[in-house]
């Protein structure tokens, strides 16, 4: 941007009524004028390295160019006052355009460049179309043949009052031209700045967009789960009161028929094999039921690692024996937290199990806490880890559902994460699971913490 | 109760067949049992028949099992075993809390609801 914008903020215009008739000379005028453009364009940058680098080289190079020129008057003019005078005028410019520059110790860039474009431009057209234009008119008439005074009295024709007049009203011109270029420089250079502002706050946006859209899509799913299970519990509950009635009726009937045949070995023994179904039936009811009671928590204020601590003590050993090692990190700052011993301890043995079972040769289960900053300030996290088999995103995805088991038939119900996700839910928590096939499983548990 | 005759037991539910079963099976154990298919039926018997204890089925329709024992708390001491389809432990206290005297959950054993009635006989 800042290159092609260049060429529209030139601060001073070339043109041929500049040139001497000495094409050294118009060309290293040329040069100078170029330098001063570039000093102008790095002004939108208002980098303040590049800006001294190129007023350097403007400097070295007006310092190389007076060499120059000297060496092309001196034979024409020797000692006379016009070249003397021009001479001095050469040595004054650089002190005078350091000056500027150096002025209020400030760092060079904004004003202070302007004001040093402003007194090249001055200084140039000064130079150029009076002094050195007047110096080129004697040279070119002692190459035709005139003598140097007869020369200077042609020049001074030339460069009569209405010429000078002509150089002051351009001088004029050109200064207004330049204020105005430098006032388009700073505006493209307070675009720029506003519409990478603007760039940096879109970009920032769009960020916050995409974290935002992950955060619904995961409070969707999370809403979804708990809609679900909380309908699949409805209905469990209803099932389940009119299943409980024939059950007890058929219950009382092979009760009755085994006190009446208590000799019998034959009704005994079909009687003992009923009962062993109706105890089944009970158990999946008593699950169901379970997973459907809400709101029936009995919530202490305490230490759940204690209760945690109490459920190890019993496990540790068992677990050990199956090459599983339990690991504790608990955090300095655990705090206390309303919960209902007896169904945060069927949670953690829940979880434990299903970490045994999925590190079927042994491994490590790690136990640890956090109290949550930001957004969930107010509650502490819970994580249960295991470097076992891992799950795949279709089975995560269903883990909570009832009756969902990837065990083999008969040794699961597929209840107990259902169970543990209306538990937590009772304590107004939330559970979610993070898993990796081939590199292990987390559930995290977050709990809000008592008042 | 009179010391030679049986102990009356009510049984309050409003499913019939389990009447009928447990009706069969308490007066094989020697007690004089009546049955009532809902609340307002067994408060009736409440009065007319003046049970020794009371079984109350805790789900019924129109009058539930709650309100009823409200309302034999307020005409007899007999004592009250709340049956209720299952173990609801909100529920559980609230009885309790209303002066039942026992509470058990179906499907029923016969030999422990056998138990918590003659303790209930015993107690009264």
């Amino acid at each position: 941007m800042t290159e092609d914008k260049s060429l529209d903020c030139n601060v001073f215009f070339w043109n041929e009524n500049f040139e001497t008739g000495i094409p050294l000379i118009d060309e290293q005028h040329k040069k100078l004028v170029d330098l001063l453009n570039q000093l102008g364009s790095h002004l939108i940058a208002n980098d303040e390295i590049e800006l001294t680098r190129v007023f350097d080289e403007l400097a070295a190079y007006a310092d190389y160019h007076f060499k120059t020129e000297e060496s092309i008057w001196r034979p024409y003019f020797k000692d006379d006052v016009w070249f003397t005078e021009h001479q001095q005028t050469h040595s004054s410019f650089l002190p005078e355009v350091s000056k500027i520059k150096e002025k209020d110790g400030a760092p060079f860039g904004g004003r202070v460049v302007e004001d040093v474009i402003k007194f090249l431009i001055r200084w140039l057209i000064y130079h150029i179309l009076d002094s050195d234009k007047r110096l080129a008119i004697v040279l070119h008439q002692i190459d035709s043949g005139q003598s140097l005074e007869q020369a200077k009295i042609i020049s001074n024709r030339e460069m009569s009052d209405s010429v000078k007049i002509l150089i002051d009203a351009m001088s004029g011109m050109y200064s207004s031209l330049s204020v105005r270029t430098l006032d388009l420089i700073r505006e493209i250079e307070n675009r720029k700045q506003t519409e990478d502002a603007l760039r940096k706050n879109t970009e920032e946006l769009n960020e916050l967009k995409k974290v935002l859209e992950q955060k619904i899509e995961i409070a969707e799913g999370r809403l979804l789960t708990s809609l679900k299970l909380a309908a699949v519990g409805e209905l469990s509950a209803g099932v389940c009161h009119e299943v409980l009635n024939p059950l007890n009726i058929i219950g009382l009937q092979n009760q009755m028929l085994k006190r009446r045949n208590n000799d019998n070995e034959i009704i005994q023994s079909f009687c003992g094999k009923v009962d062993f179904q109706i105890e089944r039936i009970k158990k999946i009811v008593g699950l169901l039921l379970a997973f459907s009671r809400q709101g029936e928590a009995k919530l202490k204020k305490g230490f759940l690692k204690v209760t945690i601590e109490s459920m190890l003590n019993l496990v540790e050993e068992e677990y050990k024996l199956d090459s599983i090692q339990i690991e504790k990190h608990w955090c300095s700052d655990l705090t206390p937290i309303l919960y209902d011993a007896d169904k945060i301890h069927q949670v953690f043995v829940n979880l434990l199990q299903n970490a045994k079972y999925a590190m079927p040769n042994g491994g490590v289960i790690t136990l640890s806490c956090e109290q949550l900053k930001g957004k969930k300030r107010g509650f502490h996290r819970f994580k249960v880890s295991d470097n076992g088999t891992g799950m795949s995103p279709e089975v995560v995805s269903k883990i909570f559902d009832p009756f969902f088991t990837t065990k083999p038939e008969g040794e699961g119900a597929g209840m107990g994460l259902s169970v543990v996700h209306g538990i937590i839910q009772e304590h107004g928590g939330e559970i979610s699971v993070e898993s990796a096939e081939g590199k292990g499983t987390t559930f995290l548990i977050d709990l809000p913490i008592a008042d | 109760m009179q010391s030679n005759s049986p102990p009356k037991l009510l049984i309050i539910d409003d499913e019939k067949e389990y009447c009928s079963l447990m009706e069969d099976f308490f007066s094989e154990e020697g007690f004089s049992v009546e049955m009532a298919n809902s609340g307002v039926e067994g408060l009736s018997k409440v009065e007319t028949f003046q049970p020794d204890v009371i079984l109350l089925d805790k789900k019924m329709p129109m009058m539930g099992g709650v309100e009823c024992l409200k309302r034999i708390s307020a005409i007899t001491s007999s004592p009250v075993i709340i049956v209720s389809g299952a173990l609801d432990i909100k529920g559980r206290d609230e009885c309790l809390d209303l002066g039942a005297y026992a509470f058990i959950t179906k499907p029923i054993n016969l030999d422990e609801v056998l138990g918590k009635v003659n303790s209930a006989l015993k107690k009264e």
